[in-house]
């Protein structure tokens, strides 16, 4: 089982690049999730990985193979990869059977038998035994994307490279399927890349996220490194909402935003420079009445007003003015005491939970 | 000819590229995708035009009443010649051969398409 390994991959559509300098190592049996909003680029490495597309600078290995560079591409059919389409792409003249054969029938040395064989197993595995003779116009989306899906795992494929493959479906199936996925990764251990543009779906599937932007990598990480130390205002934002700070640096440690002095997850900052400061809203906690108790030393005690105050069911989403700046952070709190607009509260937050970001707005 | 290349073109641009992109990259060459997946799926819409064509082309008579030679004679000249003989019994007889034959061609293709279209889709 092979891994992948992108290697400052360039496209351009005309002027624009929609992929640019693109690293990226996908250990083998891994699934890496290409997270991104639409035009940063994830499509086009995936085509570029399933050479269809080739690349004007850059190489892509699988293993020891070099699939693609600029002056030589190994066409899609040599690859030993599968894909899986957001549209399914499911021939609607050959019934089920007949597609998910479809790849098996490059395979040599495969008895007619044991093709059938296959079949069949990895229909029980999708569980849509019984519908070989369908054609895909009688079945619903979601047992669409399971032929979709028999039909990339039925080849064996070194690697599997997945399209947004669930954003056609209702948002109840779209949840069933992710853990599916998920499974079958696990049953298989495919080296897998998964396009998305939802954050929560990399998070359920995927062993690493690669954020993507205009066509660059800007952070690869697990879901926890990425929700919890993001590096760019971008991934800051794209992963799970989060209070951006816009300040100045005024000490190695410490970040200073008018009034507020926030020290933060750092040590490493030169005073004077412009720093974001990304805090998630759940890492705040408030304290009624301002002051009681003590935090650990060091910790930012802060006070604020309740503007507003929205319940959620599972939780309430507070937005609080900070006393001395024109900061208005949104508070994630437990609904067990309620908080009224207008009342004054403290605000306690771990400087673990202030994270420094490299790009500080212009 | 552009007729028939317009609709030929039109049927082929509607089969989604996402469909030979599935056949390629589970090891189906380029030939053998255009044979197993662009032609059957394009079939209906190629025949639907070559039908097209064909009534357009047996009833024509501008471009054969210049162009044919006496061992060439389509049916719409020799139509056009009975009637400068005067021979309207004879016409009359050609014209309704004319139309069986065009009536009998379209039902063929429609009935054949039809079985293909509702296999294909329902």
């Amino acid at each position: 089982m092979p891994g992948v390994s992108l290697k400052g991959l360039t496209r351009r559509y005309g002027d624009v690049a929609a992929v640019q300098d693109l690293s990226l190592d996908v250990k083998p049996g891994e699934l890496v999730a290409l997270l991104g909003p639409s035009g940063c680029g994830k499509t086009t490495t995936l085509r570029l990985i399933a050479g269809f597309l080739t690349p004007e600078a850059g190489e892509i290995w699988v293993g020891d193979r070099c699939l693609s560079s600029p002056v030589a591409v190994v066409p899609p059919e040599r690859r030993r990869m599968a894909m899986i389409f957001q549209s399914y792409a499911l021939w609607p003249h050959m019934t089920v059977a007949q597609n998910v054969t479809y790849g098996l029938r490059f395979k040599r040395g495969l008895s007619r038998a044991e093709r059938e064989r296959r079949v069949g197993e990895m229909l029980r595995v999708v569980q849509l035994a019984g519908y070989e003779a369908r054609y895909p116009g009688e079945l619903s989306g979601g047992q669409q994307q399971r032929v979709a899906v028999a039909r990339a795992l039925v080849v064996e494929p070194e690697i599997l490279l997945l399209d947004e493959p669930l954003s056609n479906l209702d948002a109840n199936l779209r949840e069933e399927m992710r853990f599916e996925i998920r499974r079958l990764h696990e049953a298989f251990g495919i080296t897998t890349l998964y396009v998305t543009h939802d954050q929560a779906e990399a998070m359920v599937i995927s062993d690493r996220i690669a954020v993507l932007q205009q066509g660059r990598v800007l952070q690869v990480g697990t879901a926890d490194e990425l929700f919890l130390e993001p590096r760019t205002r971008f991934v800051a934002e794209f992963i799970g909402k989060t209070n951006l700070i816009d300040g100045v640096a005024v000490a190695p440690d410490t970040v200073a935003c008018g009034g507020l002095r926030l020290r933060v997850a750092s040590a490493g900052l030169e005073p004077g420079a412009r720093v974001a400061v990304s805090i998630r809203p759940h890492q705040i906690e408030l304290v009624v009445p301002p002051g009681q108790g003590a935090g650990a030393a060091g910790t930012n005690e802060l006070r604020g007003t309740v503007q507003r105050a929205s319940f959620l069911g599972d939780s309430v989403d507070y937005q609080v003015q900070v006393a001395a700046s024109d900061v208005v952070l949104r508070v994630a709190a437990p609904t067990s005491r309620r908080l009224r607009p207008g009342e004054t509260v403290g605000l306690r937050i771990d400087p673990a939970a202030c994270v420094p970001l490299a790009d500080a707005a212009e | 000819m552009p007729v028939g290349y317009a609709q030929s073109d039109a049927t082929f641009r509607s089969i989604p590229a996402e469909l030979e992109d599935a056949g390629r990259i589970l090891g189906a060459g380029r030939l053998r995708i255009l044979r197993e997946i662009t032609a059957p799926l394009a079939k209906s819409g190629i025949i639907a035009a070559w039908c097209f064509i064909f009534i357009g082309v047996i009833r024509e008579l501008s471009a054969s009443i210049i162009l044919f030679t006496p061992s060439t004679k389509v049916m719409s000249v020799v139509l056009f010649d009975l009637k400068e003989e005067g021979q309207f019994g004879a016409i009359a007889v050609l014209g309704l051969v004319m139309l069986a034959l065009t009536f009998a061609t379209v039902t063929l293709v429609q009935a054949v398409l039809g079985r293909d279209v509702l296999g294909a889709r329902e």
